[in-house]
């Protein structure tokens, strides 16, 4: 289990620092909370405390960024305007670039923030995202749900139909 | 889920609505997919094999609250059923009223018996003589057994029990009738009787079964002292 761990750690590293940036939405926070991480990881394992969980690497990025954010200088939206998924979404999705996703992904208030950032790396099954946000599977889907259509509203303005 | 899921589906409005939210998401998902690694990142790849916890021992494993549960578990339940194996070696049929007349061997007083001074082979026809039991007799083995008083009962159960002080102290015989029925042998077949043993009140008992009647002999002491006692009998 300990030796799955690690191994998950080295082939998910990539996944763990597109998680830091969605929460961040700026690649030298990202970095930051990133190496603070894996560094923390190191620390565990030279002391041989690493836990053998593969959820715990992206729980203590999580705690990484989430401490990061605390002095932004820009408070996160409290509403958004929400429209329905469009059919033409995924065309408009196209257009946009990965830091335009992470700059909107990273305004959300938590703990939204994080469930879609969990959610669209496809990394883990709802039960996991569960775990990891501490949350019941309604509020999960919930927060979801309403991040999608807010995310489709906001598209909507920043792309024209194609 | 997944039925609901199913049944939106049959639904063409909610079909395309689900259609547009996958495609919506795995538009996103890809997007995601398309955040570029900076080499500063990067470079922890390189190392990250040698971050790894130290390989868990079988101790480690063992101290784990739910092995150590499991295994607490286990044994209780193993401790449980060696003991219920062990109490059913000590069970035959009648073994709760040779138990019950342990106490009586405890209890009784000599006056409340018939007073006798007569060798045990003689006992037979004494209680057939005398209370019309018929089988009621002693085994050879005890023929030479000095009987100093005798006494008849019906116990809780109406049976009728026949009771034998002798002279030696501490040593008793009882006979009353077996339990009909008998779910185990309590003689090997074409062989002698074999004993059963009870324990009570300080006194155990070895009984068994001839003609549907049990014999048990009672000795103050344990189990332990009455098949020493019996052994040397023998020889």
């Amino acid at each position: 289990m300990e030796k799955e761990g690690a191994k998950y750690l080295s082939h998910r590293l990539p996944q763990l620092y597109r998680f830091c940036l969605l929460m961040t939405g700026d690649a030298a926070k990202a970095l930051n909370a990133f190496q603070n991480t894996v560094r923390e990881a190191a620390l565990l394992a030279a002391r041989g405390h690493l836990p053998a969980d593969r959820l715990w690497s992206f729980h203590e990025a999580r705690h990484q960024c989430l401490e990061l954010g605390k002095n932004d200088m820009h408070p996160p939206r409290n509403t958004a305007p929400e429209e329905p998924i469009s059919c033409d979404a995924a065309a408009r999705v196209a257009r946009l670039n990965p830091d335009q996703l992470a700059g909107w992904i990273s305004a959300a208030p938590e703990p939204q923030r994080s469930a879609l950032a969990f959610f669209y790396l496809n990394e883990f099954s709802h039960r996991e995202m569960q775990n990891l946000l501490d949350l019941k599977m309604n509020e999960l889907a919930s927060l979801i749900s309403h991040g999608r259509s807010q995310f489709q509203a906001w598209l909507n303005n920043v792309t024209k139909s194609p | 889920m997944r039925s609901a899921l199913e049944s939106a589906r049959t639904i063409p409005e909610a079909a395309a609505s689900l259609t547009a939210q996958q495609q919506f998401d795995q538009a996103l998902a890809e997007l995601v997919q398309d955040i570029k690694i900076p080499r500063e990142a990067a470079e922890w790849f390189v190392n990250a094999d040698l971050i790894r916890g130290p390989k868990r021992s079988w101790k480690t494993t063992a101290r784990h609250p739910a092995i150590l549960a499991t295994v607490l578990a286990v044994l209780v339940l193993t401790g449980s059923g060696i003991f219920f194996f062990f109490e059913r070696l000590h069970e035959f049929p009648g073994s709760e009223t040779a138990q019950r007349l342990l106490a009586f061997a405890n209890t009784t007083r000599q006056y409340q018996f018939d007073s006798l001074n007569t060798d045990a082979i003689n006992l037979g026809d004494y209680f057939f003589m005398k209370s019309q039991l018929e089988h009621y007799d002693i085994p050879m083995q005890f023929a030479d057994f000095r009987a100093r008083g005798a006494r008849v009962f019906d116990d809780e159960d109406g049976k009728r029990v026949a009771q034998v002080v002798l002279a030696e102290k501490g040593v008793q015989f009882f006979l009353y009738p077996a339990e009909v029925s008998a779910g185990r042998a309590s003689s090997k077949p074409h062989g002698r009787p074999i004993w059963r043993y009870v324990e009570g009140e300080g006194w155990a008992g070895a009984v068994q079964e001839r003609d549907g009647i049990c014999f048990m002999i009672a000795m103050h002491g344990n189990e332990e002292e009455l098949r020493t006692y019996l052994g040397d009998r023998k020889r």
